[in-house]
């Protein structure tokens, strides 16, 4: 999916999901996006445990202007709260992932995962459904036997469609931490969940049994000073995985090496620079995402203020970086009074050339590896028709602000773009406010 | 949880000035190093401190915060600082004019020991961030659980009634030195004076003490933190308490060892919050000064060399 050699995507208004009020429903904070293998469904999940899934409508071959409307395909409860009575603490039902399998038959399925318990779920379709039973009626009441005269066999009539979603696997009890991430392998069969301190290895089929490859608890847990942050599995070779810190590296390791991949096989770290070294270089450099390009080639990070293009073949340095919202430099003291810079930003790649990641203000950015150019949108209801294209917006970090321009201190820090999701095969992009998905469509024609 | 980074609105009459927010004319135009990393130091306290999640505190904050406690805590024990000092507030409200650097401490040169407040470090709120007086006595003091995790490294008060004189006396010093300090600023002078006139024998003892202190302060606060995340997330806050409580309350002594080699026990993880106002309002017999609560108090650091001079003895 990628915009032909460097022209500019324009990027359109297609749709928005969610409620209009400005007054939030915590449990409406959409907390994951992300769309299947086909891009023909695009899942959600919340914090109140659920997940919504949209499917795009097929094509209307006579009208070439437009892609097919996402529209609600299933809604279904993943997580419930949980308590902990060891600890007296709540689990969140939230979910923190989601991750599609690819399709094998008729049936999709998805791993969702909230902080303690990953869950398979199947999603099915029901568009017929058996009629004619001898022993039973229509409406279900059995039959007194005495009455059935003549045999029929049942047939298969069409029926509304129904779509039923139900957990077939629930992989428990593995996880002492939380769980930030969860990555299916290239073979499809198993798949890794990643907490602050661990990472398992577990297998599809099987729930009672999961194995440890990374553990970087230590021994006295008062020396604790680093977790992980994020896991992904590589995209073609089986055995690969990395996973990121809060210390700004990330470690690739090889499955082969040894059954506890707990030396890395690669070690990927910027050395800090020393211009910009300040209380909260730590914190900033700490990574919030990890996502692998389509080829395998490289992988991006995102951490507070940058996104970091790597290429596996160098460790010492990403071969890109992009600042994301470099005004918010000289505010690093605020956001950390006020939380924000704690947010946990996620990033996406339309696979090869274009990556694309949140900020404040409902504003989100997107940053084309080949051209250099770089071009910050906005999601809000405001630029709601159809088609209209979205205008690029600009933050004036200090002296005159400029007509359009926002003032870095007039950012809303309430409204971040924490999720974001590139269709697999088109310039689809889906975009999570606080309690709203935005779909944009690159401007066809 | 939203609530969090309240919208900051654009203010219309800085149209056309320059984007910076600091005025020239606001004191000190640039912020101290210390005073920086003191606020860093309370910002990062009071976050591990005053969370009562329903749910597990996020491990990685955790860790993080912990790591820039620990990071400030080095760089006080190596910057050798030894004298308790009272905790200078911040306006947290303000932008603090957030341009970190890891510079040299600003003020390195006006004295020989910097003026660095080391572990006594209040939990309150950054606008009542008065440290009790009792905790700014060397050896005279107490546990105001107000100061979870350097409070039990020092002895009990002794009776409050040998304080007492040396109160009025050194007050009296000050008041000369600084014609019209704040309410508060007498109160922390109270105390500091109190704090070498009293026992001015004792004053040597900071010096080993210091190192320990971090220490055990250390791990304390080591502790308490993802030690606890695996057993319970307790940490809470006592009820009110008034320096009387503090002070005349029969302390219990077992926490205070001074051993640098045991870890501290869990009761690191108790603290009170004591608000300026009941603060003022015990102190005010010592003071002829009109208490005037909720007066934001700024240390101003010329001031501050004053009353160093004094207590040093010089």
């Amino acid at each position: 999916a990628g915009a032909g050699g460097g022209n500019d995507i324009q990027w359109c208004f297609s749709q928005v999901k969610g409620a209009v009020d400005d007054d939030v429903a915590e449990a409406d904070i959409i907390s994951t996006v992300e769309f299947n293998h086909s891009g023909e469904l695009l899942a959600t999940g919340d914090k109140g445990g659920r997940v919504v899934i949209f499917q795009q409508e097929q094509e209307n071959k006579t009208q070439s202007h437009s892609r097919g409307e996402y529209n609600v395909y299933s809604t279904f409860q993943s997580h419930e709260p949980e308590f902990d009575y060891l600890k007296s603490l709540e689990i969140e039902e939230k979910i923190n992932k989601i991750r599609w399998l690819p399709q094998k038959n008729a049936a999709q399925f998805l791993l969702s995962t909230n902080d303690k318990t990953i869950k398979l779920w199947k999603i099915s379709e029901r568009d017929k459904r058996p009629e004619g039973y001898n022993l039973k009626e229509e409406d279900g009441r059995y039959r007194d036997p005495t009455t059935v005269t003549t045999l029929r066999v049942p047939v298969f009539r069409p029926m509304d469609l129904m779509v039923e979603a139900s957990p077939r696997r629930i992989f428990a009890n593995a996880h002492t931490y939380h769980i930030n991430s969860i990555s299916i392998n290239s073979d499809y069969e198993t798949y890794l969940s990643a907490d602050d301190l661990r990472i398992n290895l577990w297998h599809l089929e099987i729930t009672d049994r999961s194995f440890n490859i990374v553990d970087i608890k230590p021994a006295n847990m008062e020396e604790l000073t680093e977790v992980i942050t994020a896991a992904e599995f590589h995209p073609n070779s089986c055995s690969t995985f990395v996973y990121s810190s809060s210390k700004g590296t990330i470690r690739l390791c090889d499955m082969r090496a040894s059954a506890l991949c707990d030396r890395h096989s690669k070690l990927f770290e910027e050395p800090e620079d020393p211009s910009n070294r300040s209380f909260f270089s730590e914190i900033i450099s700490s990574i919030s995402d990890v996502k692998f390009s389509h080829s395998g080639r490289y992988m991006m990070t995102r951490d507070y203020l940058s996104v970091k293009i790597w290429d596996l073949n160098m460790e010492n340095r990403p071969v890109e970086t992009y600042q994301v919202h470099e005004y918010l430099r000289s505010k690093l003291c605020s956001l950390y009074e006020n939380d924000c810079i704690f947010d946990k930003f996620e990033c996406c790649w339309n696979g090869l050339d274009i990556v694309m990641t949140g900020s404040y203000n409902n504003f989100f950015r997107m940053f084309d590896r080949n051209s250099k150019r770089d071009v910050t949108l906005e999601a809000s209801r405001e630029n709601n028709k159809p088609r209209t294209v979205l205008k690029p917006r600009k933050v004036c970090a200090s002296g005159k602000r400029k007509k359009d321009e926002i003032s870095v201190d007039s950012l809303d820090f309430n409204k971040k773009i924490l999720h974001t999701a590139w269709h697999p095969k088109e310039n689809i992009i889906a975009v999570a406010t606080t309690n709203n998905l935005y779909i944009f469509q690159d401007k066809m024609n | 949880m939203l609530g969090k980074g309240g919208k900051r609105k654009f203010d219309e009459h800085e149209d056309g000035l320059e984007g910076k927010v600091v005025s020239p004319t606001d004191g000190p135009s640039k912020v101290s190093y210390t005073l920086q990393r003191q606020t860093i130091f309370n910002i990062s306290l009071m976050k591990l401190y005053n969370h009562r999640p329903l749910t597990e505190p996020s491990l990685q904050k955790t860790v993080l915060i912990n790591n820039m406690l620990r990071r400030i805590q080095e760089e006080l024990k190596q910057e050798g600082s030894l004298r308790p000092m009272f905790v200078t507030a911040s306006q947290p409200a303000d932008p603090l004019s957030d341009n970190f650097r890891e510079a040299q401490p600003a003020f390195s040169h006006l004295t020989s020991q910097p003026l660095l407040p080391t572990d006594f470090v209040s939990t309150m709120p950054l606008e009542s961030c008065l440290t009790p007086a009792s905790l700014l006595e060397d050896d005279t003091f107490c546990t105001s659980p107000t100061v979870q995790h350097d409070g039990p490294t020092k002895p009990p008060p002794p009776a409050l009634q040998a304080v007492k004189d040396s109160f009025s006396s050194a007050l009296d010093e000050i008041e000369e030195l600084c014609p019209a300090p704040t309410s508060a600023e007498a109160v922390a002078a109270e105390t500091a004076a109190d704090d070498s006139k009293a026992h001015p024998s004792e004053s040597n003892i900071h010096k080993p003490e210091g190192l320990p202190e971090s220490r055990t302060a250390e791990s304390k606060l080591m502790d308490s933190l993802p030690g606890n995340f695996e057993i319970t997330a307790s940490t809470g806050f006592l009820t009110d308490l008034t320096l009387d409580d503090i002070l005349f309350a029969d302390i219990d002594t077992s926490m205070y060892d001074f051993d640098p080699c045991t870890s501290a026990t869990g009761a690191a993880s108790k603290m009170a919050p004591v608000s300026a106002d009941e603060l003022l309002k015990t102190l005010a017999p010592y003071s002829s000064q009109p208490v005037t609560p909720n007066q934001p108090f700024k240390m101003d650091l010329t001031e501050l060399d004053h009353i160093m001079e004094v207590l040093v003895g010089s």
